[in-house]
């Protein structure tokens, strides 16, 4: 059982929207104007493509195949990264909680530019392959809850194109750059909530007989904050006698006195 | 072996004549009226070989037979990789006598130019132009075999005073598909809480 609790950090999502980020706002000149390139993450679901391209299928639209250049991007692959490990037993600790060290992994990313001319392909890309080295560093807020930031960093594997030119006339040339891409991220495992002991109970016997002498229970009030104040309910249950209650009203540093006394 | 000169298929001009007025006839017939729009490429690159700027100013009427009858040819609407495609084919068969009788600036039909069909408002590109096909007909070819695709807007500029054809530089230009696929919202959830841009921006300036 890896954890009853469901958790979810958005840690993935964050990454697929940080990588569409990077190529959000590319703008070329096409036909004598400036204009900005499409970017769409790839893998939606066929009805809301279709419905968003057409939401009436008896308006006044000229109908054409597509608007170039366009580029689409999605994310292929996530895999364990050992290279980046380091000890599990490192805990993060955040305001509610902490949890284990998070895991290193890689997701794979493909960026699609489709393009009708040779031009604006090379237009495009020109504006991409400079700013990575063969990486881009990019901070991405991924555990805000714990202050943490990372730099994520962005590598560019590979970037080719293919280009349809040759085979008969049936079909229009095409031209389709692919760019390959790993991004080194990190995911976080659930985290564990640390509560106070609210309740102890301390039975006392006698050394030699082993009978039971007394009973002592401190038991703390409900309280929302730990900086607010406290009150002990604490018992004594002596064999035979009704339990005598003495409430304490303690602040917060003292709570903790009260608890090596119960101890 | 010279053929037999006794039987003239190939070179009676009567004969020839009259398949071609038949053939005419039966495209205005059973035809249906689209728009010729030719290319007006108006810089090219000699290097890759490819229009920098193209316009679409002209247009001619003229009527032309849907060889795919029952429906368009090619997989029709897909999803592609820049999302929804719409990969319709025909082929259009038009008179060579009517087309220099229609279009006279243009000795034939040139790939690159555009066909509007205003029954279903396609826009199909001329791939190819089949020029003997059928072959041959007594010695004469009569008509072309045009094979086109829908047409892929790329921000060319249209002015041929067909308003629902002119519209198309709005209607599908990139800010309009921009706003379609949410392209937006990238960028604003990024901003506000994803990535981290206090210290570093690599997109900044110095």
């Amino acid at each position: 059982m890896l954890s009853k609790r469901p958790f979810y950090y958005n840690t993935l999502r964050n990454t697929v929207i940080a990588f569409g980020n990077l190529f959000n706002e590319i703008y070329i000149e096409s036909e004598g104007k400036t204009i900005r390139v499409p970017l769409q993450y790839l893998p939606k679901e066929k009805f809301v493509q279709r419905i968003n391209y057409r939401p009436e299928l008896d308006d006044a639209t000229v109908k054409v195949e597509t608007t170039l250049p366009a580029m689409g991007f999605e994310m292929t692959n996530v895999a364990y990264d050992p290279e980046r490990k380091t000890n599990k037993m490192n805990a993060l600790r955040g305001n509610e909680g902490k949890m284990f060290n998070r895991t290193s992994y890689t997701a794979d990313f493909t960026l699609y530019v489709g393009v009708r001319k040779m031009d604006e392909g090379f237009r495009i890309v020109e504006q991409i392959l400079p700013y990575f080295t063969p990486e881009l560093i990019v901070k991405i807020r991924d555990k805000s809850d714990y202050n943490i930031s990372t730099n994520v960093p962005f590598v560019l594997n590979s970037s080719s194109f293919e280009v349809q030119a040759e085979d008969d006339f049936e079909e229009r040339r095409s031209i389709l750059w692919e760019l390959q891409f790993t991004a080194k991220i990190y995911v976080y495992p659930d985290e564990q909530s640390s509560t106070v002991i609210r309740r102890t109970i301390v039975d006392i016997a006698h050394m030699e007989t082993n009978f039971d002498i007394e009973t002592y229970i401190a038991e703390v009030s409900d309280f929302e904050a730990t900086k607010d104040d406290h009150t002990v309910v604490e018992t004594w249950h002596l064999p035979g006698d009704k339990p005598s209650n003495i409430n304490i009203v303690t602040r917060p540093d003292e709570l903790e006195v009260t608890s090596k006394k119960t101890k | 072996m010279a053929t037999n000169f006794y039987f003239d298929h190939h070179y009676n001009r009567t004969e020839q004549n009259l398949i071609e007025d038949l053939t005419i006839e039966a495209i205005k017939l059973y035809g249906l009226d689209l728009v010729y729009i030719p290319l007006d490429s108006q810089s090219r690159d000699d290097v890759l070989g490819e229009d920098i700027l193209a316009r679409f100013e002209e247009k001619y009427m003229i009527e032309m037979y849907l060889d795919t009858n029952d429906a368009f040819g090619g997989p029709g609407d897909i999803m592609a990789k820049f999302g929804f495609q719409i990969k319709d084919t025909a082929d259009w068969v038009v008179s060579k006598r009517r087309f220099k009788e229609v279009i006279t600036i243009l000795d034939r039909p040139r790939e690159g130019d555009l066909l509007y069909f205003p029954l279903s408002r396609a826009l199909f590109e001329i791939n190819f132009v089949e020029h003997e096909n059928p072959f041959y007909n007594l010695g004469k070819l009569h008509t072309y075999k045009l094979t086109c695709e829908l047409f892929t807007f790329n921000n060319q500029e249209f002015d041929t005073g067909v308003a629902e054809i002119d519209r198309i530089s709005t209607d599908h230009s990139n800010d309009v598909i921009i706003d379609i696929n949410d392209n937006t919202e990238i960028q604003d959830e990024s901003i506000e809480e994803v990535i981290d841009y206090d210290e570093k921006n690599p997109f900044g300036s110095w």
